[in-house]
Order: structure tokens, then sequence, then C-alpha cells
């Protein structure tokens, strides 16, 4: 099994070296297909270990070797497969061959389609470090490299100035983050005595609950930059400027989801901190509601797809917060596999449309892209979580958790998002779709993308629709060996149906809603338009605005302050140095700088200080002259 | 006695080569001429390497020499790092002696002289013999130095490090007079027998013999306040040269100096630690500002090479305040060293082969767009040289500030994160040179050659170094390399 295990990781990276070797020449069909054909062996391999796991096998440990031993540091390098990591190794394989194959089409006409593809697969590769690591390290090792593989792939267009300042804006919103995150990995260290999570997790208990509520909150801090949370989120709508394939596979399916995996992963050390739990349950509920409501309004196609995915993981930290492990993975996966195939579906109409996002423009396209309907139609049904669709199971067993642990608050907060979410997702399905014709105006004759690339869509949409119905019972049995196996059951019939069916009515209602209003002819309703709520949730709460104000100008005034002192006081202190340096050569008119009999003296004065201190030394150690000296009274 | 020549094979090996070379130099091309020299060091690294971890101490031809030369795993590590050194400078240059009209055939020579005299001084085992192997080597690279000899730069720096170089060796072979004052012996066992004895001798002719070989020693690494020259030469030298210097020639010292300060004046390390102390401080600063102010590629890695003496002296100093991770932490450094090092001054005179130019930071605008391998790489070195994790060079000085601690000595461990912290300065404004500026020549078609794959190897090696398993068998990663030092320190502490 090892075997394996070794493939699913290092397959990946094969094919990012191997397009590597493309990255300056021209496009080249190879790059793009062996790596997607390697990532296909990776996922066969991940298929294989599921499998495994799935049949009762032990999780699967390798240690490659210690990777530093020095004093008390004791670092094995190591990589496992258990029932958590099979299971997000399988979403990030899944995910990401799909990503591939729909790229070669994606990316046909770009001029760095080769370098695109080395990224992508690097990607890939840094995802299943992250996942695969046996300890800490091994996962913020991953966890900087998917960092920098968005910052690279986010700024894929480094032409654009936008997708430049997107991908910095990224890079270091995460590295804020991941400085947090860094202390507690270092924390946990000091504390444990060990990084693995094994050992680590089993020191935990002894430890008082100050040190462990410190720690979970550091750690849970670089969770919040990497899954976009409240107030780190601004990243991911602007990440959006990426390729869309990007999107689907990095801001969407695997990268942001790497917050929940660690919350999941630390799960002993979040038991035992339930503050901190509730905490990131009311930060997750109140994110899945803030970005649902930054959702409605928006005029970007991907960016509400992108406030939606905020909104989801709102959800996944809710479960996680409160104790529901296995549901927050669950969740993370059936939304893995329907939103990348919303994205995809994005990435279908932004190419019909040149690049055009703003669904008001767009309309009536379910004539010209007919799959691309069906399939962005499915994804938004499950995403909504209508019944027998994946988000259906995922989605509501997270609002069941909410309120078998009694945290009405959070199940309102959640039952009112899951109506925004359906009537946003449907906005924008009827805003592009159904409708009169807006783009014919502009000279778009929208066209179906390649066929392959919708073959290469079609297993997320069936995944899409069976992954809760078929999988759910499996998977729990599954990873409840690892996970602590709570069932979340309404166990009053009449309030488990009530609210089953009542939620379910809900969505519906929100989803009537928005085709009522957006399906037929778009009338731009002026007055709601200019209404402070309106202009609030559009300027998405003015966030960045602030950010801008009282961050980055303050910064910016600051580094001007320090621009200035670095001119007057830096520089001249280091002129003054590299005078000292050049003078003698000036004077001398040397080819060089150096005057020979200067160097010398240099040397003598070293050598003599060099004896005198020796001289001292001994001297201050010798028994004679410290008596000596203490009769004198010097000591 | 054939068993006894078998000993000394790797070196007979490389001054026969030398000899070889010199007889040939005026019939053969200078190809011929570089595949030659680098036979036989081959020949020499590949004996090295099999005996590596395989003899136990013992030493050539005693009953002739007594105990002089010295045959343990300490001495055959630097032997290979020498070797290797000598063979990536031939073969990375190999353009770059075709493009200058001054080479001739005595420059192959020479080199594997002073590889000669390296290798001599790494298996010493006594004053006088290690004061022949270092002039040896010595007055190979005055030689190489000036090897430009129509350029003045290049004359001028020849004559400053010979002035200079020759001084030191006085007070080397000063040095060694007093203690032979003392001891009556230059043998490196009999003096440390004679100071480890507490008795009620009088140690001030040893201390101050062993000064004036320190002084030496410092020298040559060019530790502050005996740095003066380094810039100057590094720059006058031509690129091939001082990429031999900086890499290779650099290290030898180290050899004396860990077995002086492991075996001979073991009980006179404290006195030594707080000399060094201050040392290590004046190097560690100066070299900061002298890499700071540079304009010139060559010029900063000069001074930051004084940087790098810094951070192994942090670690010399610690042997003496009980350490034991100190000595490896010494030669894990010295091997990351030269790995980074010998790659960014190869890729320096790889560059240098088509232009006459400085090499300025300005000239490495957009260097990316042109080079786009090539700058991967040295993007690659200066992320080892600057202590970037991942990379074999953070792993160096993770282990001297380990040492450092381990032996109490914090503020220096401090003062190096700080100079660490200003080296990355100088190194990613190089970067950053590559990366954020637009390209000012257009790009050209580049072909594929050996030296850049050379190159390429070093890189690998550089990361493999920094996070490399035990994965590939024969290829030593970050912790096969540390064993590897220890292995060696320990064949050193064997003796005694």
């Amino acid at each position: 099994m090892e075997f394996y295990l070794y493939t699913a990781l290092f397959a990946p990276i094969i094919g990012s070296l191997f397009a590597g070797l493309f990255g300056m020449s021209k496009k080249n069909i190879i790059a793009g297909l062996v790596p997607t054909a390697l990532l296909f062996v990776s996922f066969l391999a991940s298929l294989k270990l599921l499998i495994y796991i799935l049949g009762g096998g032990e999780p699967i440990h390798v240690e490659l070797m210690t990777w530093m031993a020095t004093g008390d540091l004791y670092v094995p390098y190591g990589f496992m497969v258990d029932q958590v990591s099979v299971t997000m190794m399988m979403v990030v394989t899944t995910v990401s061959t799909v990503v591939h194959v729909y790229s070669i089409g994606y990316m046909d006409h770009d001029k760095g389609f080769n370098r695109f593809f080395s990224y992508l697969s690097a990607f890939v590769f840094s995802m299943m470090v992250l996942v695969m690591s046996d300890n800490f390290l091994g996962l913020f090792i991953g966890w900087e490299g998917v960092g920098v593989c968005s910052w690279l792939l986010i700024g894929f267009w480094y032409h654009k100035e936008s997708a430049t300042w997107a991908a910095n804006e990224a890079f270091i919103m995460n590295r804020i983050a991941d400085l947090a995150m860094l202390i507690g990995i270092f924390l946990v260290y000091w504390n444990t005595g060990s990084i693995q999570y094994n050992e680590a997790f089993a020191a935990m208990p002894t430890l008082e609950n100050s040190v462990l509520t410190t720690i979970g909150i550091f750690l849970f801090i670089g969770a919040m930059g990497k899954s976009a949370q409240f107030p780190l989120h601004t990243w991911l709508a602007d990440a959006m400027e990426g390729p869309t394939p990007v999107s689907a596979l990095i801001h969407a399916a695997t990268m942001v989801t790497a917050g929940v995996y660690l919350v999941v992963r630390a799960y002993p050390l979040y038991d035992l901190i339930p503050d901190v739990g509730v905490f990131i349950a009311s930060l997750g509920a109140f994110v899945a509601m803030f970005a649902a409501t930054m959702a409605l309004v928006n005029r970007d196609m991907k960016r509400i797809i992108a406030y939606s995915t905020l909104s989801q993981l709102g959800y996944m930290f809710v479960a996680a917060g409160l104790g529901a492990y296995w549901v927050a993975l669950f969740h993370l996966m059936a939304h893995a596999f329907f939103k990348a195939l919303l994205f995809l579906g994005a990435g279908n109409v932004m190419h019909a449309m040149h690049d055009e996002l703003d669904p008001f423009k767009m309309g009536d396209l379910k004539t010209s892209m007919k799959w691309t309907w069906i399939l962005m139609t499915l994804a938004s049904v499950a995403l909504a979580g209508i019944y027998p669709l994946a988000g259906f199971f995922s989605k509501d067993l997270i609002l069941e958790v909410a309120f078998v642990e009694h945290h009405y608050i959070l199940y309102t907060v959640l039952l009112l998002t899951a109506g925004l979410t359906a009537f946003y997702s449907f906005r924008l399905v009827a805003l592009i779709f159904h409708g009169d014709d807006r783009h014919s105006e502009n000279g778009v004759h929208p066209h179906e993308a390649y066929r392959f690339m919708l073959w290469g869509m079609l297993p997320l949409g069936i995944l899409a629709v069976i992954a809760g119905m078929v999988f759910k019972t499996p998977y729990f049995e599954m990873v409840t060996q690892v996970l602590p196996a709570i069932e979340y059951h309404i166990h009053n019939h009449t309030v488990f149906w009530i609210m089953t069916i009542g939620t379910q009515l809900f969505v519906i209602a929100a989803i009537v809603y928005a085709y009522k209003k957006y399906a037929k002819a778009v009338k731009v309703d002026k007055k709601v338009e200019s209404g402070i709520l309106y202009q609030l949730l559009y300027n998405q709460y003015y966030i960045p605005q602030f950010y801008e104000e009282y961050f980055s100008k303050m910064y910016r005034e600051l580094s001007e302050m320090m621009w200035k002192i670095d001119l007057k006081i830096v520089d001249a202190s280091v002129d003054g140095v590299a005078n000292i340096f050049y003078n003698t050569g000036i004077k001398t008119h040397t080819m060089q700088n150096g005057n020979l009999s200067t160097m010398l003296r240099w040397m003598v004065v070293g050598t003599v200080v060099l004896l005198a201190l020796a001289a001292a030394f001994t001297l201050g150690q010798s028994e004679t002259v410290v008596e000596l000296l203490s009769e004198l009274g010097v000591i | 006695m054939f068993e006894q020549l078998f000993l000394i094979l790797p070196m007979a090996i490389v001054v026969m080569g030398a000899f070889v070379l010199l007889l040939l130099s005026k019939t053969f091309s200078l190809d011929k001429l570089n595949l030659v020299a680098v036979f036989f060091l081959s020949l020499s690294f590949i004996i090295e390497i099999l005996r590596f971890g395989t003899t136990t101490v013992c030493y050539s031809f005693p009953e002739i020499f007594g105990k002089m030369y010295i045959i343990d795993d300490f001495s055959i590590l630097f032997d290979l790092m020498f070797t290797a050194g000598a063979i990536l400078t031939l073969l990375i240059n190999t353009a770059y002696f075709k493009s200058r009209n001054y080479y001739n055939g005595e420059y192959f020579a020479l080199i594997l002289f002073s590889v000669f005299g390296m290798m001599i001084l790494a298996h010493s085992n006594e004053l006088v013999t290690a004061f022949i192997a270092l002039e040896i080597a010595s007055l190979s690279v005055f030689a190489l130095v000036g090897y430009h000899k129509y350029n003045k730069v290049s004359s001028e720096a020849m004559m400053k490090y010979m002035i200079l170089g020759s001084m030191t060796g006085a007070f080397f072979i000063l040095g060694t007079a007093f203690i032979y004052g003392a001891v009556g012996s230059t043998n490196l066992e009999d003096i440390a027998a004679y100071v480890n004895v507490p008795a009620e001798k009088d140690l001030v002719l040893v201390l101050i013999g062993g000064i004036f070989i320190m002084v030496t020693i410092l020298f040559k690494m060019g530790a502050v306040p005996f740095h003066s020259w380094v810039v100057d030469v590094y720059q006058g030298a031509p690129f091939p040269v001082t990429m031999f210097m900086a890499s290779t020639f650099k290290i030898a010292l180290f050899a004396i100096a860990l077995r002086l300060s492991l075996i001979d004046f073991a009980s006179l390390n404290i006195v030594w630690s707080e000399i060094l102390q201050v040392i290590t401080v004046l190097t560690l600063i100066g070299g900061s500002f002298l890499a700071i102010t540079q304009k010139s590629i060559k010029r900063m890695l000069a001074g930051s090479s004084v940087v790098h003496s810094g951070y192994m002296l942090i670690a010399y100093s610690s042997i003496g305040l009980g350490s034991d991770m100190a000595a490896p932490a010494i030669m894990f450094y010295l091997i990351s060293y030269f790995l980074s090092a010998a790659g960014a001054f190869g890729i320096l005179s790889f560059i240098a082969t088509g232009s006459k130019k400085m090499m300025t930071y300005e000239d490495f605008k957009g260097f990316s767009e042109r080079r786009p391998y090539l700058s991967a790489m040295m993007a690659i070195f200066m992320l080892s040289l600057s202590g970037f994790p991942s990379t074999i060079g953070f792993l160096g000085k993770f282990y001297i500030f380990t040492s450092a601690i381990e032996s109490g000595q914090i503020l220096l461990a401090g003062l190096g994160i700080v100079t660490a912290f200003i080296s990355v300065y100088y190194y990613f404004k190089l970067i950053a040179m590559m990366y954020f500026y637009p390209s000012t020549d257009q790009q050209k078609k580049f072909p594929f050659d050996f030296s850049g794959l050379l190159i390429g190897v070093m890189a690998m090696m550089v990361i493999w170094g920094g996070v490399g398993t035990s994965l590939i068998p024969f290829i030593p990663g970050a912790n096969g390399l540390i064993d590897i030092a220890k292995q060696a320190i320990d064949s050193l502490q064997n003796v005694l």
C-alpha cells in the first residue's frame, strides 16, 4: 500500500516538473496532457487507498526519514493515510483531475499554457503534502506551498495590474495568518514536545486550559487566513482575477477548505476547548450570513460564486466548531464537487461571453449553451440543498447539528442563510440563462464549450447529484473510526419532519422568487438600488474601503515616512561607512579601493589586539594576578 | 609498502596530474588539458569517496615521517570537497577560459598544485607540514589570482594578496617556532599532550604561538580585522579563480583550524573562545556592512563571504564552550557554503564568459526573462546563502545557532540571526533585480550546455540538502549530510 501512497503523492509533482520543462517554449499540448494523465494516476492511487481503508484496512503510516534531529528536536518526515486524509485526497484528486482536463480546453488560446499546468500540478502536490502529512510541520510546508502556488496562479495574467494586486493581497493576508499558525505550531511543540499529530494530541489533555486555548486560537487564526474567514476574507473575492479553473480548484474545492481540514484534524485539541469551538461556530455562522448577503446584489458572476464559497465555508466552521467534525468534512466534500462544477460552468459562460462577468449583460443563454445550463442548474440545486442532491444531505445536517446542540440562534441564522443561498444561486442562473437576450446588442455570439470539457465536467455533475445520497452512510462509518461518532438526530419525529419539509419549502420559495424576479425581462429598480441597504451590500459592507483607509493608507504613510528616514539616516550612515571604505582608494588613486599599507597596518593592529586580549584573559585567570589584585583591593 | 602508498594515492594522483599537465601544456589544446585535469581530479575523488568511512585512523609511512601525515574520515571529507570544488571550477568554466586570451596550459597545473597543497593541509598532523602545505596551496593561488597579467586590477590584487599572504605565512612559522620552543615538538599530538596535562608548565609561549597561527587562519578566512584583502582580491581575480577561492580555498583553512582546536588546544579553548567571540562580532558586523555597500555582485559575494566566516566562527567559539553540536555544525556549514557559493560564483563566471561587464546589480535587471533557468538557480543559491528554509543554507545556520545556544552564547546567536536578516537585503536585491524588472536586452536563444547542467545539479543538491530524505540512495540528503559531518568529527576525536 505504501507504493500507492507514494504514487498518489508524487505523481503530481512529476507532472509539474514535466510541464515546467516546457515553461518558456510555445504552447505544447503534451505539457497539458502528461500532468493530467499523471493526476489521473494519482486519483487512481487514492481510490485504491480509499478502497483499502473502506475495507477496514489499518491507516498507513510511512516515515520517510528523520528530518531534523538535534538535541531535543526530533522531526520525522512522515506521511499517513487515514480515514480523514483519504477523504481529502479523494476530493483533491477528483476535482483536480477534472480541472486539469477542463483547463486543456479553457487555456487553449493562452500563451502561458505550459506554465499554467506546471503551476497547477505543483499546487496539487502541495495540497497533497498538506493533507497527507502526519505532523504539523509537514502540514505547514504544504500550507505555504499552496499559498505560493495560489499566488502564482491568481497572478497568472501578471500583465493585468489587478491580477498582480489580487495575488499580492491574497499572499500578504495569508502571511499574516500563517505567522499566527506558526506561533501555534511552536506552542504545540514547546508544550507537548512533539509536532507529530498523535503524540502532540496525546499529550494535550494534561496541559492547562489556558495554554490549550492559546494554541487553539493561534491555529484557528491560521485557518481563518486560508479559509478566508472574517476579517481576513477580502482576498478571496479579489482572487477571482485568476483563470477560472484556478478558482474552481483552489478557491472553491481545495485550498480554502484547508482551514476546515486543520480544525477537523486538530479535533482532539478543539474538543478540549469547547469555548473556542463555540466562537468558531459563531464566527462561521456570521460569515455564512455576511457573505450570502454580499452575494445577493453583486454584479460579478465569479464574485457571486466566491461569496457563496465563503458562506459555505462558514457552514463548515459551524459544524466543526460545534464538534460535528465528520459533518464539516462531509459538507467540505459535497461542496467541493458542486462548487467546482459551478465555477467551471461559469468559466464556460465567460468564454462564450468574451470575458464578460456581469450577468445583467447576458440572459437567454440556455438556447446556445444547453449543457452548461443543465450542469450549472444542477450545481445550483445541489448548493441550495434540495432533496435528493448532495447539498441537502450535508447542509441540512449542519442545521440539525445546530438544532440538536441547542444553538438556536445559530440555527436561525443558518436557516435564513439557506434561503439567501437559494436566492442568489438562482438569481445568477436566471440572469445568465433565462430572460431576454441582453448580449446580442454587445455583439457577442455565444457558443458552447468544447465537447471534451463538458464530458470532463460530467463526473462532478454526477457527484453533485449522488454524493449525499450514496456516500453518506459508508462515509460516516469510515470516518468516524477516527473522528467522534456523534449522530445528530432530532428524536421527535414531528419536529424532524416539520423542520425538514419547512426548510425545503423555504428554499424552494426562495428559488421561485428568484426566478420570478429575474427570469423575465429585468427591470432595474432604481429605488431599491439607491437604498442604503443595497449600497451597503453592493460595496461589501465598505470593508475593502475600510482596510484601504485605515490600514493600507496608514501603512503607505508609514512607509513614506520610513523611506524618508531611510534616505536621511540609514542611507547617510551606509554611505558614510561606504565612504570610509572608499576614501583610502580615492585619495591614493589606485585602481582599487584598498591601500596595501593600510591593509598591512590593519593586520598588525589585529594581531596586537589578539595578543593583548590573550594576555588579558590569561592574566585574568592566573591565580597570582588574582591574588595580587585582591590584595590591592581591586577585586 | 604498497599499502602505505595506497594511503597517499589520492594526493599522489593529484600531484602527478599536475606534472603531467605541465609536460603537456605546450602540446595539448586547452580543452584537452582541461579534460586531463578533470580526469586526475576525478580519479582522486573516486578513490576518496570509496575510502570514506571505511578506513580507521592511520598514518602514512610512520617509520619515515613519524606521525606527520594522518589519514582519517575528517581529512577525507575535506579532500572530497577540494577535489569536487576543483572539478566544478574546471568544468563550469570551460567556456570562460576559451573566451579569454590570457589562459594557457599552466593554469590547470596550478589548480592541481593548489588542490594538492590543500589536501596535504587537511592531512597534516604536524605544524611544519601544515605550513609547507599551506604555502604550496597559497603560492599556486597567488599565481592564479594574477593570471590576467595584462590587467592591472588582477596584478594589483595578486600583489596585495601575495604580500599579505606572505606576512601571514611568516606569522604561521613564527607561531610554530614559539610552540616548538615550549613543547619541543611540532607534532599535534605531542602539543596536545603537553597542553592537556595540567602541571606547572608555562603555557604563555604556546598561547602566543597559537595566536600567531590563529592570525593566519583568520586571515585566510577573511575575518575582521584581517579581511581588508577579501573584496579587492576577489574582484581582481578572474571569475573562475574567484569561484575556486571562495568555494574551495576558503574551506581549506578550516581543516587545520578544526584539527587544532579539537585536539591540540582543547584545554586552552576557554581562552580561545573569548578572543573568538570578539572576532566573531567584528566579522559579522563588518562583513555585513561590506556586503551592503557593494554594487557589483562579485564584490557583494566577496563581502558576504566574510559574513559567512563569521557564522562559522560562532560555532568555532562554541567548540571551546562544550557544545557537541559545534564541530559537526561547522562541517555541515562548510558543505552548505561550498555548494551555494560555488554555485553562485559559477553562474557569475558562466555569465561573464559572454561579456566584459562588471556584473553589477543593474546588469541583472530582467535576467529571468533572458535566462529563466539560470536565474532560477541563482535565486536558489541566493536563498540558500541567506539561509532561507528548505535550502541547505537554512539547516547550516540552524545547526550553527543551535550550537551557539547550546554553549550559552545566546547573544552571539542573536547577532547571527540579525546579520542573517541583514543578508536577506543584499541577496534578495539580486532576486528582485532578476525578477521584477523588465529586460533591457532582447531574449536570445541559448544553447543547452554542460556547464549549465552542472550548475543545475548543484542547485538540486542545495534543495535536496535542505529537505532531502534518504529516499534516493547514494545522494545524501539533509540528514545524511549531518551524519557525514558527525562521522568526520568523530574520526578526529578518536585520536585521543
